[in-house]
C-alpha cells in the first residue's frame, strides 16, 4: 500500500507533457486474460505503470482480479521500416519488472495466523520479469510482443541451467517463458 | 552490419514466437499436462512389473524427497536411480514444488519423465500452496492412497497441518493398516511428507505402531535421519533433499527391512534412539 501511495504521489508530482502518459492493454504473459495499465514515462526511457487485470472463471483458473505495479526501461534505439505503406518504428527491446498481486481467498496475501511468521512467502504476490519488442505506429499507437518469466522461473533457470537447456528448446527458455501481446496509446 | 544484426534478431524473435504457443493467463493457472506423475499411470506400470517377476519375493525401492527448487538435481537423482537394477519403484515424498504453481509442477514432471521406474508421490506442504491442491488432485491423484506390492502394503497419507484441516486421517490409516481376512502381508509401510508433529501429537508414533505399521518414510527436514522412539520402536526414515543427488534405498525380504543412505553412493543405515539425534 505504501508503494502504491508513493507511486501515485510520484505520478502527480511530475508536470504532465504530451506523449508521456499512456494507456496500455495486454493479454496473457502472466498478467491476466486482460490487463490495463496507466503509464507515465519520465526521463525518456523510464516508465512507471499501475494496472488492473482480470481472469474470468476458466477450466484452469479461478475468477480473479489482478493488481500490478510495473517499471519499464525502453532504450532509445529504434529502426524505421515500411510495412503495407505504413511507416513503423521498431523499438527492438524494452525490459520491465512487474509486481503482480492476485485477489483470491485461496492464495495468501498475508500468512494465516496458524502458520509461523515468514514460513512461506505470500503466495498471492509474484514478480514478473519481461522483455518486449515494440512497433510504434505514426499516430501514437504502439503494439508489442511480450516475453515474461516468473520470479521462480528466473531463479530456477539460473540454478538449474543445464536442466532447462537439456529439456527445453532455445537454451531452455521455452521452459520458463510465457508470451503476451499488447498495445499502448499515447494520451 | 547493423541491418544484418537486426534481421537476425527479428528472425530469432519470430522463431521463438511462432514455435511456442505458451500463453499463460496468470501464474495461478491449475491445469498441468503431465502423465509421469499420475498415480493411476504409475500404479498400472507397477502392477506390470510385479507380474513379470512375481516369484522373486525380495525387492528394493528408492525414496526421494524435497526436490523443490532443484529440478536439475531431481533429474540427476532419477538418472542415478535408473542404474540401480534392484530398485523396482521410487517413492517421492513431497515438496515437488516451492510455491505450488503450475510451471513448477511441469518442471518436476519433466525431470520425472527420465525415470525408467514407476514413481509414487505424496503431497508436501509447499505443493499445497497457491492452487497446488487442485493441481495435485487433477494431475497426480488423491492425497491419501494405498497399494500393495509383493505382499507389502504401502500407505500414503497427507499430514500437512498448515494447509489442511483434520490431517492425518487416523481412522483411515487404521483401517488401511488392518489386515484383511486371508490377506498375506509381509510388511506395512507408511509414508508422508512430514514426520509426526511432536508439539501437537506426541503419541502419534505410538498409534502408528498400534495400527500395525513396520516402517515410516518421510522427508521435509531436508536432511537424512533414521530414528525410533525407545518405548515404541517404530523406525522413521527421514529423507534428505535431492540436492547433489541424495536418496535412500529400502530393501525388503519377507522377514526383514534394511535401509541404505545414498549421497550418491549407498551405505547401510541403522535406526537410532531419537534422543541420540543432535
Amino acid at each position: 500500500m505504501r508503494i502504491l501511495l508513493l507511486f501515485i504521489s510520484l505520478l502527480f508530482s511530475v508536470p504532465s507533457k504530451s506523449g508521456e502518459q499512456q494507456l496500455e492493454f495486454q493479454t496473457s504473459g502472466l498478467v491476466g486474460l486482460g490487463h490495463a495499465f496507466y503509464s507515465y514515462t519520465f526521463i525518456n526511457k523510464h516508465t512507471l505503470s499501475i494496472g488492473a487485470g482480470y481472469v474470468p472463471e476458466l477450466a484452469d483458473h479461478d475468477d480473479m482480479t489482478l493488481l500490478s505495479l510495473k517499471y519499464r526501461y525502453t532504450p532509445t534505439k529504434s529502426y524505421p521500416f515500411i510495412s503495407m505503406g505504413q511507416e513503423i518504428m521498431w523499438k527492438p527491446y524494452s525490459f520491465s519488472v512487474t509486481v503482480l498481486r492476485g485477489e483470491d481467498n485461496d492464495i495468501y496475501k498475508t500468512l494465516p495466523d496458524d502458520i509461523p511468521k515468514d514460513y512461506y512467502l505470500p503466495s498471492a504476490r509474484r514478480v514478473i520479469f519481461s522483455m518486449q519488442t515494440n512497433f510504434v505506429l505514426q499516430d501514437g499507437v504502439e503494439f508489442y510482443w511480450d516475453w515474461s518469466v516468473l520470479d521462480i522461473g528466473l531463479i530456477n533457470y539460473v540454478r538449474n541451467f543445464e536442466f532447462y537447456r537439456d529439456n527445453y528448446r532455445f537454451l531452455g527458455l521455452e521452459g520458463i517463458l510465457s508470451y503476451g501481446i499488447g498495445f499502448r496509446v499515447d494520451l | 552490419m547493423m541491418r544484418a544484426i537486426c534481421q537476425i534478431y527479428l528472425l530469432v524473435m519470430y522463431s521463438l514466437l511462432i514455435s511456442s504457443c505458451r500463453f499463460d493467463t496468470s501464474p495461478w493457472e491449475y491445469s498441468v499436462d503431465c502423465d509421469t506423475l499420475n498415480l493411476d499411470v504409475n500404479l498400472n506400470w507397477l502392477a506390470k512389473i510385479e507380474n513379470t517377476n512375481k516369484e522373486q519375493p525380495h525387492f528394493s525401492i528408492a525414496v526421494i524427497g524435497d526436490p523443490g527448487l532443484f529440478p536439475g538435481d531431481l533429474e540427476l537423482t532419477i538418472k542415478k536411480i535408473n542404474q540401480i537394477n534392484k530398485v523396482d519403484f521410487i517413492l517421492l515424498l513431497g515438496d515437488l514444488t516451492e510455491l505450488g504453481v503450475k510451471q513448477e509442477y511441469e518442471w518436476t514432471c519433466k525431470a520425472i519423465s527420465h525415470s525408467n521406474k514407476p514413481i509414487l508421490s505424496v503431497i508436501g506442504n509447499h505443493d499445497a500452496l497457491s492452487y497446488g491442491r487442485e493441481i495435485w488432485l487433477n494431475t497426480i491423484g488423491p492425497y491419501d492412497y494405498s497399494f500393495t506390492y509383493k505382499n507389502t502394503k504401502f500407505i500414503a497419507y497427507n499430514d500437512n497441518k498448515y494447509e489442511f484441516a483434520d490431517v492425518p486421517d487416523k481412522e483411515w490409516l487404521q483401517k488401511e493398516a488392518a489386515l484383511e481376512t486371508d490377506e498375506i502381508r509381509h510388511h506395512t509401510i507408511g509414508m508422508s511428507h512430514i514426520e509426526p508433529w511432536w508439539d501437537i501429537d506426541f503419541t502419534f508414533t505410538d498409534e502408528l505402531k498400534a495400527f500395525g505399521f513396520d516402517l515410516m518414510l518421510h522427508a521435509h527436514s531436508h536432511k537424512f535421519s533414521y530414528w525410533y522412539k525407545p518405548s515404541v520402536k517404530l523406525p522413521h526414515l527421514i529423507n534428505a533433499d535431492t540436492i547433489d543427488i541424495k536418496y535412500s534405498i529400502v530393501n525388503f525380504t519377507p522377514a526383514n527391512i534394511s535401509v541404505e543412505q545414498c549421497e550418491p553412493e549407498c551405505i547401510p543405515a541403522t535406526a537410532v534412539n531419537w534422543s541420540d539425534i543432535p
